[in-house]
């Protein structure tokens, strides 16, 4: 499924240069590279309202023009691997996705189900929405050497990024409730919660979130700022359960006072004016975990890792052979356990677990068991990245397959452990259907190790092109 | 020497670039249980020098062996002889202090027992007890200069290449990494140390070598130095500015 990807030419790049000074042209030739589309551009087109070479003026104009090019060339990162994503089967994958979701949707409409909790369904789906705040400010580590004089003046850099991190999710919000709409006033329909005021009230709420969102980032405290960001939620989940299941009075008196106290809280907090290493903290995760997801569908440089403590693994891996040609496989599976994949894996596990639970009576749920396993094993390929350009892993005395041994090593036992625990309600299955149980079971066992196999065939091959 | 030589580096001409080497017929030898101090300007060829002998970086010209034997010929033998402490910290971020050794211990095959005995001598006598079940990425550059020290020093091999290993480390860090040198200096193995505190590694080392802008000024014992630059009993560092400040005027008269 992965393609491989531009960009993996540091050593190209090295190269041409050395060409160009050798040859005294003083050009690189344009390269097909994502880590060149920043150079190919002219610096003329470079959007910026004054030419260029000129030293940005350090108006309101030139900090949103500063964080305008910052996005310009991270977007120029990302662009030129969309043909790859494309290639990958995503576009094929999610046309399917929205057929068959297309026909559910029509088949709903068709004959609603009088007793469907729609209420209880509206605020699942707007409080998650109304909650999730997140900004991309493409700050850097320098900016606490050269931004931080004109500290005062950053609300004007910082703009682009609120507007950008709230109109992007609000038109989101607004479209799942379009959506849900047409059911919710099929099965409630004199409810007072009508359209406009519920799209009013995602806006509303988008605002106040976003706000609250940012004042977290300020905050001087990290344990204030998690508390708030748990109240957030909290706040979200209750204001949402309020407006679609009590009646108007109550339901707007909720609200109101709720999101007035929350506004009021957030006053209490010491803050920064300028939360610059909490900022650039974030926006090195959101940039790692852009590429991140564009690892899934192909092969991109690897960003830093985002690291989590775990405690409770610890143990994990300690019985792994004190041997050379197994050295990696620790260093692998501490990386795993520490990593983004593993809350991945776990995130996807879990909610098959769900799915299974209200799927298993029919085929349907070994279909959806197949699909969660494959999910996870196309994110488990992420195991071939980790660690590509190590120093010590050129350095230590380790066996030239010990990488790729571990890698898989590693991805069959997270797939086949995952498989398991999501098939774990087929066990309510198995006394009335045991064909369907243990189908599933083993038709999921097989695909893991199938997908074991096709990565070999494939991390085999991308390290022959990697040498 | 040369053939039990721990490290040979035999008329080495090299470089980022084919056409413009940055090292020109750089030859020396750290003999068994020798230390040798490798010093020069920033620029002058050390870290391009020791990519080579890590082999990073393939020779133009020339050769590099460790234990008599050339990186292609045996890659095993030569990667488990050699032990190397960058400039900067390399660390993983997801692996604690302790992991970062114990990861090490294994790709170098060091036994268990051995390597639970050693960790712990070295992480008292590096202060960093309190901090092994740190991850990588809480500690200071010193604490994650001392991680590839100790590193280093938990696998043992017969060669160690140390470059500029004082940035950063308190002054009880250097004293310490110093008498842990000539400790294993003293038990046979050799080092290859990069430092710009010539004071300090004046005392340590038995052998220098001056590089300048990719080249060998001069080779020896702080003696013979001090006899090639006509500057008997004058410390190092004083030795080295006149050298080189004198290369710029066209050598020493």
């Amino acid at each position: 499924m992965s393609a491989r990807g531009p960009g993996s030419g540091g050593e190209d790049r090295r190269e041409l240069e050395a060409r160009g000074a050798a040859s005294g042209s003083g050009e690189i030739k344009a390269p097909t590279g994502a880590s060149f589309a920043a150079e190919q551009r002219p610096p003329a087109s470079s959007g910026l309202p004054w030419p260029s070479g000129t030293v940005a003026p350090m108006t309101a104009e030139g900090m949103a023009a500063l964080r305008g090019k910052r996005r310009s060339l991270f977007l120029g990162r990302i662009l030129p691997y969309t043909p790859y994503i494309i290639q990958s089967g995503l576009a094929v994958t999610t046309m399917l996705l929205l057929i068959l979701f297309a026909a559910w949707y029509t088949s709903v409409l068709q004959d609603v189900p009088k007793d469907l909790p729609m209420g209880w369904i509206m605020a699942l789906l707007l409080f998650p929405l109304a909650a999730w705040s997140s900004f991309r400010t493409y700050m850097k580590p320098a900016d606490t050497v050269f931004l931080l004089p004109v500290e005062t003046k950053m609300n004007a850099y910082f703009a682009p990024a609120w507007r950008a991190g709230i109109i992007g999710k609000l038109l989101v919000t607004w479209l799942v409730m379009l959506v849900a709409w047409p059911i919710y006033i099929r099965v409630q329909p004199d409810d007072h919660a009508d359209l406009w005021a519920s799209l009013l009230l995602a806006l509303g709420l988008k605002l106040l979130f976003a706000y609250g969102a940012w004042q977290e980032h300020r905050m001087v405290s990290a344990r204030q700022a998690s508390v708030f960001a748990l109240l957030r939620w909290l706040l979200a989940a209750g204001i949402a359960v309020a407006w679609f299941r009590l009646p108007l009075l109550p339901a707007a008196a909720a609200v109101l006072i709720g999101a007035a106290l929350y506004a009021l809280a957030l006053r209490f907090p010491a803050k920064h004016r300028v939360p610059w290493e909490r900022l650039i903290a974030v926006e090195r995760a959101q940039a790692g975990r852009a590429m991140r997801m564009l690892g899934w569908f192909v092969d991109v440089p690897t960003q830093d890792p985002r690291v989590y403590r775990r405690r409770w693994l610890s143990g994990v891996g300690k019985s792994i052979p004190w041997k050379p040609e197994e050295a990696y496989r620790f260093l692998l599976t501490r990386a795993f356990i520490r990593g983004d994949l593993l809350g991945m894996a776990v995130r996807l596990s879990v909610v098959g677990f769900v799915l299974m639970l209200l799927a298993r009576v029919s085929w349907l749920g070994g279909a959806l068991l197949l699909l969660f396993t494959f999910m996870i094993g196309v994110q488990l390929n992420g195991l071939r990245r980790q660690h590509t350009d190590s120093l010590w892993l050129s350095l230590y005395p380790l066996p030239e397959d010990s990488r790729l041994r571990a890698g898989l090593h590693v991805m069959l036992r997270v797939l086949l452990l995952t498989a398991a625990f999501m098939w774990l309600p087929f066990l309510l299955t198995l006394p009335t259907d045991p064909t369907l149980a243990l189908g599933s079971l083993a038709a999921a066992l097989v695909l893991a190790w199938l997908m074991r196999g096709s990565a070999a065939r494939k991390w085999r091959k991308l390290e022959g092109e990697d040498d | 020497m040369s053939e039990q030589a721990a490290l040979k580096v035999g008329n080495l001409t090299g470089g980022y670039s084919v056409n413009k080497p940055v090292l020109h017929g750089v030859d020396f030898e750290v003999g068994t249980g020798e230390m040798v101090g490798l010093i020069g300007l920033n620029g002058a060829g050390k870290s391009t020098t020791m990519k080579h002998i890590l082999g990073l970086m393939s020779p133009k010209e020339g050769e590099v062996r460790i234990g008599g034997a050339l990186l292609k010929d045996d890659p095993d033998r030569y990667r488990a002889s050699l032990a190397f402490v960058p400039e900067s910290p390399v660390l993983y971020e997801e692996l604690t202090v302790r992991e970062h050794m114990e990861f090490t211990a294994r790709a170098y095959g060091v036994d268990p027992a051995v390597f639970e005995e050693r960790a712990e001598r070295l992480l008292k006598l590096f202060y960093m007890k309190d901090k092994e079940h740190s991850l990588s990425s809480h500690l200071s550059k010193g604490m994650k200069q001392k991680v590839m020290i100790m590193c280093a020093f938990i696998a043992r091999p017969p060669l160690y290449v140390i470059d500029e290993p004082f940035l950063g480390l308190d002054p009880l860090g250097i004293r310490d990494l110093l008498d842990y040198m000539v400790e294993v200096n003293r038990e046979g193995a050799s080092i290859l140390l990069s430092s710009h505190i010539l004071s300090t590694i004046e005392n340590y080392c038995n052998r220098f070598v001056i590089l300048h802008k990719g080249r060998i000024l001069v080779q020896g014992t702080l003696e013979d130095i001090r006899s090639a630059s006509n500057m008997p009993g004058a410390p190092l560092e004083d030795i080295f500015d006149r050298l080189v400040r004198a290369e710029g005027a066209g050598g020493i008269q």
